[in-house]
């Protein structure tokens, strides 16, 4: 039996503390997955055969000698190549980076889920340097939708993302600036959340932007995405005692939109009965700000390394990091000064509502060789427009999460519901019933190796 | 012979002082003018705001 696809993290980790099945059987399926479907979903770029076997065994000695090791015993899960692995060197995606000095520590996303009783599998693959919605790695390979294999897996988490639709294994980690957990989520159908900031540690995460990045979990249900993010955070979510005032988004958050996105939308709005829309009219700038803002700090941080190796990088990550080089500074200072309005005018609206609900993405996943699609009735760069409704909440620094609408048999699109920070109980509660209602789902792709 | 050097090449140069060949030019050009878009956004919501506020200021 195929356990990371069948059962959630939670009820595999339950399994293993009863002894039904060995921490080791788990992390041995696991492997023999990993053999067979990585050279078609490329999601993993390393994987940690003998050190996962060894901490399985450690949690199935732990489990024998009658302690519990923890809410996730047992469970398999991959991190992003982007937080540090201790003895192996962090590339970020980028093949620049393969031969720096190993990491001393695991990233503290990771040594949480580890204390947890998780077990670390491997690195999963990403855009260099987390630029990108794509996972379109010209060293590493572009990782493939589990759902169509001719098709984008998002990014740029999307290694994380379509390791946990695959059923490769239940959770993993990803990170989030401009909403590389969001889109990779919504376009293979599973679940994230990108924290509100500073909820989940970033300490031994490479950095991209720094007043943007967060991190964050993937998985296929919510029970399992809240334990995971409660691990991660540190601490229980305190519960919120009442209805959620819910609304969705208009404006820029429909524009551009697909019937799928759109009915997405209608779908989880009809069955919540509610019916106000609001416009966020600083929408389009706050996008703006946040692609000004990355693109100014993004190309600071490496601008020392593409003075030494700037033909090491991927092209198109190399020219939008030399373009951010040269933007005017009181461009990126008006960008800075917009974003503290924004988080203001946010704030004023999370005053009124609970719940902001919009798609995750305008479509669903495009064409790997998909180059266009159209915006404001012009055709525009696919792949950098998938963005176009998490970037404005990146800015807005707020827990945002990324659920999958329950569509069986049909490419996968997710809805964002983004609340105020202290309230990601409620929305969880909600979600949950939401699931619970059959709404929301997410669903298994098709076995690509199959007829 | 010297060759042509077209204005943005010049400029990166020497703002940057970073080798590279020709050939990334054009891409770098290409995310240049995909910023200045987005500054042209920035800067059209921040001309209306300001056109607001300074008309809530008229007597």
């Amino acid at each position: 039996m195929d356990v990371t696809k069948s059962y959630s993290a939670v009820t595999l980790a339950e399994r293993i503390r009863r002894r039904e099945f060995t921490a080791q059987s788990v992390v041995e399926s696991v492997l023999q997955n990993i053999d067979r479907y990585n050279s078609h979903y490329v999601c993993f770029t390393r994987v940690f055969s003998e050190q996962a076997l060894a901490d399985a065994k450690e949690i199935d000695r732990r489990i024998q000698s009658g302690s519990d090791p923890g809410v996730f015993a047992g469970v398999p899960f991959g991190a992003k190549d982007l937080f540090d692995i201790a003895g192996y060197p962090t590339t970020a995606g980028s093949r620049i980076r393969s031969n720096v000095y190993p990491a001393k520590q695991d990233a503290e996303a990771v040594a949480r889920l580890k204390r947890a009783g998780a077990i670390l599998i491997g690195t999963l693959n990403m855009d260099e340097f987390a630029y990108g919605f794509a996972t379109v790695n010209p060293h590493f390979g572009t990782t493939k939708n589990p759902h169509d294999l001719k098709r984008l897996a998002g990014g740029s988490s999307g290694g994380s993302a379509a390791a946990v639709a695959s059923g490769l294994v239940p959770i993993s980690l990803g990170s989030d600036t401009n909403g590389s957990l969001r889109v990779p989520a919504s376009l293979c159908g599973v679940w994230s959340i990108r924290p509100a900031d500073s909820a989940i540690p970033m300490d031994g995460v490479f950095p991209f932007v720094e007043i943007l990045d967060t991190v964050g979990p993937f998985a296929r249900n919510v029970a399992d995405l809240v334990n995971a993010y409660e691990i991660l955070a540190g601490s229980k979510l305190r519960r919120v005692d009442q209805a959620p005032r819910i609304t969705r988004l208009g404006g820029w958050f429909v524009r551009n939109a697909s019937s799928d996105a759109l009915q997405a939308v209608d779908t989880v709005m009809n069955h919540l009965g509610a019916t106000t829309t609001v416009e966020l009219i600083e929408a389009e700038a706050a996008r703006s700000a946040s692609f000004l803002i990355t693109a100014a700090q993004g190309g600071a941080l490496h601008f020392d390394s593409l003075k030494k190796q700037a033909m090491g990088y991927d092209p198109a990550v190399r020219d939008r990091l030399l373009a951010g080089n040269l933007l005017p500074v009181g461009t990126y200072l008006k960008a800075l000064a917009f974003r503290k309005s924004f988080r203001k005018r946010v704030n004023e609206l999370l005053q009124r509502y609970d719940v902001l609900i919009a798609a995750a993405t305008p479509v669903v996943a495009p064409e790997i060789d998909q180059a266009t699609m159209m915006i404001d009735g012009r055709p525009a760069p696919a792949r950098a427009n998938l963005g176009l409704y998490t970037q404005p909440l990146s800015l807005a620094g707020i827990p945002v999460v990324s659920a999958p609408l329950n569509r069986p048999n049909e490419l996968p699109i997710g809805l964002q519901f983004a609340t105020a920070p202290g309230r990601e109980k409620m929305v969880f509660e909600m979600l949950a019933k939401l699931e619970y209602d059959g709404v929301l789902k997410s669903n298994p792709p098709p076995d690509c190796l199959a007829g | 012979m010297q060759s042509k050097k077209s204005p943005i090449q010049f400029d990166v140069a020497k703002l940057l002082d970073i080798d590279f060949p020709d050939e990334c030019l054009p891409g770098i050009e290409a995310n240049l003018q995909l910023l200045q878009y987005h500054a042209r956004i920035l800067d059209a919501y921040i001309a209306r705001l300001n056109t607001a506020a300074l008309a809530t200021r008229v007597p």
